[in-house]
């Protein structure tokens, strides 16, 4: 029987004139047997990991950049964050061809006829015009953003951070909306769960679209092997920016560990960032009870480390170096302070959204924290944050400040 | 049915006829709010929710950092660039494969055509935002340009094998 909410919901909304259906709105328009519930539930499935995995990866960027009292993130392992932000932009690579494959997939159902039949398919409707955008923009912006080229007329951090809570909810309403179909689409063809739901008669219309679908004249088999070799394309020439092993076959990568100023990348150039005439007069002043105010000759007096560390780019590309200074640690226990006090390091640079960085409590008593004046073997060039930079282990790269002149406990 | 039939038939009117007294039910097993099951779809419905509730909330908060009609563009341009571009110009290229391409190359053609075509895409904003520049020589260190020229060639070529073996093994067989 039904209820007051099946009637509304269900209620037949009149349509458009027949006249009006034509093009892509026909009967037929679309006859690949690969517009299926089945294919859609398969490629679904791989998406739907992909957007999960950036959506972790990148909330916890997020959150280190942006630390609520309740997070503690931890100076070891050194290439965790190397490992997290270096998946959220592969991953996000991959899944530009799995979301067009995706896409075409159901793309027939853009076109339905009539465009609202009742209520619920209206809702339905607009709840995909959510999912498909905020899908979509992440995908776009974020690429853009790789390129460096800012046209959004929007802080791309902050909207693609809320955007990514919209793609993640909207990727899990559809996931509960499509329920039915999903358990049937990724049940093995045959079995009891692939007729889930189904009168033996609408069975037998999928079970013969699956069938179509194996001897079509582009068959599954090609459909699968667009899909699989479109992920593996994009990936393989492009991870390398941060798998160096594959630093030389990734031929579009935006970067190339190992190839910069020193054999490093550089994201902010001295130029860029206003920083090109430090003279003698610089002096890193470190506050604290007992407060320092070093020249570069102080600062050499100071016992000098070396460690290999990564940058790590929010970009998705990261590199491993060998720097040369001094423990931070040091230096804050020789201005009167707790090696563990949350510091505030600021650079020489006047402007920019990540003049400043907090290093907190594992960061600033971590032994592998230095504030570095060498870079593979050689002393820092401007590019790099001559005179001075921070490095700390399993950090992003844009809160390793460069050009640092000043260190104040927070 | 595929989805096409499904999206053509609209409503499907047969299961009206298999629930007995309710001419609303799209799915003879699943009138419209008999769909509260399987009970394990609320626990991504209601999180999913939410998620983007919150989401929402923190555009609205955003303020000009955020301003929403350039969100909005990026929104809904970012849809449209799929299903008013991409898409259109993948399936005219099919209807161009029907029509020249002999029935056993189309395989090969339709990977060939979008692997490349998925790495031109992705390589794109490098070749029409900015750019290298030359203060930073570390960005952008490979000709991506040519690169991407080479490497869809090549594709494309290797395509164009397979294409070209399967149709003369097709000819032979038959």
């Amino acid at each position: 029987m039904s209820s007051a909410l099946d009637r509304l919901l269900g209620a037949r909304v009149p349509g458009p004139p027949e006249s009006l259906r034509r093009g892509p709105f026909r009967a037929g328009a679309f006859p690949s047997p690969l517009h299926s519930e089945r294919r859609s539930a398969r490629v679904g499935l791989w998406l739907g990991l992909a957007f999960t995995i950036c959506f972790v990866t990148g909330l916890i960027s997020h959150l280190i950049q942006n630390p609520p009292g309740w997070f503690v993130w931890p100076a070891s392992p050194v290439w965790l964050y190397r490992v997290t932000q270096g998946l959220h932009v592969a991953v996000g690579l991959a899944a530009i061809p799995l979301l067009l494959v995706k896409l075409w997939a159901v793309y027939p159902k853009l076109f339905e006829w009539p465009p609202a039949g009742s209520p619920s398919r209206l809702v339905s409707r607009l709840s995909i015009l959510v999912l498909v955008g905020a899908a979509s923009m992440q995908l776009v912006t974020g690429v853009i953003n790789t390129a460096q080229w800012y046209p959004f007329g929007f802080f791309f951090t902050v909207g693609h951070y809320w955007t990514a809570w919209i793609a993640i909810g909207a990727v899990a309403v559809h996931v509960g909306a499509k329920a039915p179909e999903i358990r049937r689409g990724l049940a093995r063809r045959g079995t009891p769960g692939a007729a889930a739901g189904l009168t033996p008669e609408q069975t037998a219309e999928r079970a013969a679209v699956d069938d179509a679908a194996e001897t079509s004249s582009v068959p599954r088999r090609a459909f699968v092997l667009a899909a699989g070799l479109g992920v593996g394309a994009v990936t393989l020439t492009t991870v390398g920016q941060t798998f160096s092993p594959l630093g030389q076959v990734s031929l579009l990568a935006p970067r190339q560990p190992g190839v910069g100023p020193q054999s490093l990348p550089v994201r902010q150039t001295a130029r860029a960032a206003g920083v090109t005439d430090v003279g003698p007069g610089y002096r890193l002043v470190i506050d604290g009870p007992n407060r320092l105010e070093l020249t570069l000759d102080d600062l050499a007096a100071f016992p000098q480390r070396t460690e290999r560390l990564p940058i790590a780019c929010v970009e998705g590309w990261s590199a491993n170096a060998t720097w040369t200074g001094v423990r931070l640690g040091d230096l804050l226990a020789e201005a009167g302070l707790a090696r563990d006090t949350e510091v505030v390091v600021e650079s020489l640079q006047q402007g920019g959204l990540y003049r400043t960085s907090v290093v907190a409590p594992p960061h600033a008593r971590s032994p592998r924290t230095l504030l570095a004046t060498g870079l593979n073997g050689s002393p820092l060039v401007p590019d790099h944050g001559y005179p001075v930079r921070l490095i700390a282990p399993n950090r992003p790269g844009v809160m390793q400040t460069k050009w640092v002149t000043r260190v104040t406990p927070s | 049915m595929s989805l096409a039939d499904e999206s053509a038939r609209g409503l499907d009117d047969r299961a009206a006829g298999l629930v007995p007294g309710d001419p609303y039910a799209s799915d003879p097993a699943r009138p419209a709010t008999s769909a509260r099951g399987p009970w394990w779809r609320w626990l991504f419905v209601l999180p999913g929710l939410l998620a983007v509730g919150y989401g929402a909330y923190g555009l609205l908060g955003a303020g000009d950092r955020v301003p929403l009609s350039a969100w909005g563009t990026w929104f809904v341009g970012s849809a449209l660039l799929h299903d008013l571009l991409i898409a259109p110009v993948w399936i005219g290229l099919g209807w161009l494969a029907a029509r020249l391409l002999p029935r056993p190359a189309r395989p090969a053609a339709v990977v060939g055509v979008a692997v490349a075509g998925v790495l031109t895409l992705v390589a794109l904003p490098f070749l029409l935002g900015p750019g290298a520049s030359a203060g930073n020589p570390s960005f952008l260190p490979h000709e991506i340009g040519r690169n991407l020229v080479l490497i869809d060639v090549a594709v494309l070529a290797a395509a164009a094998v397979w294409g070209t073996v399967a149709t003369v093994r097709a000819r032979r067989a038959a």
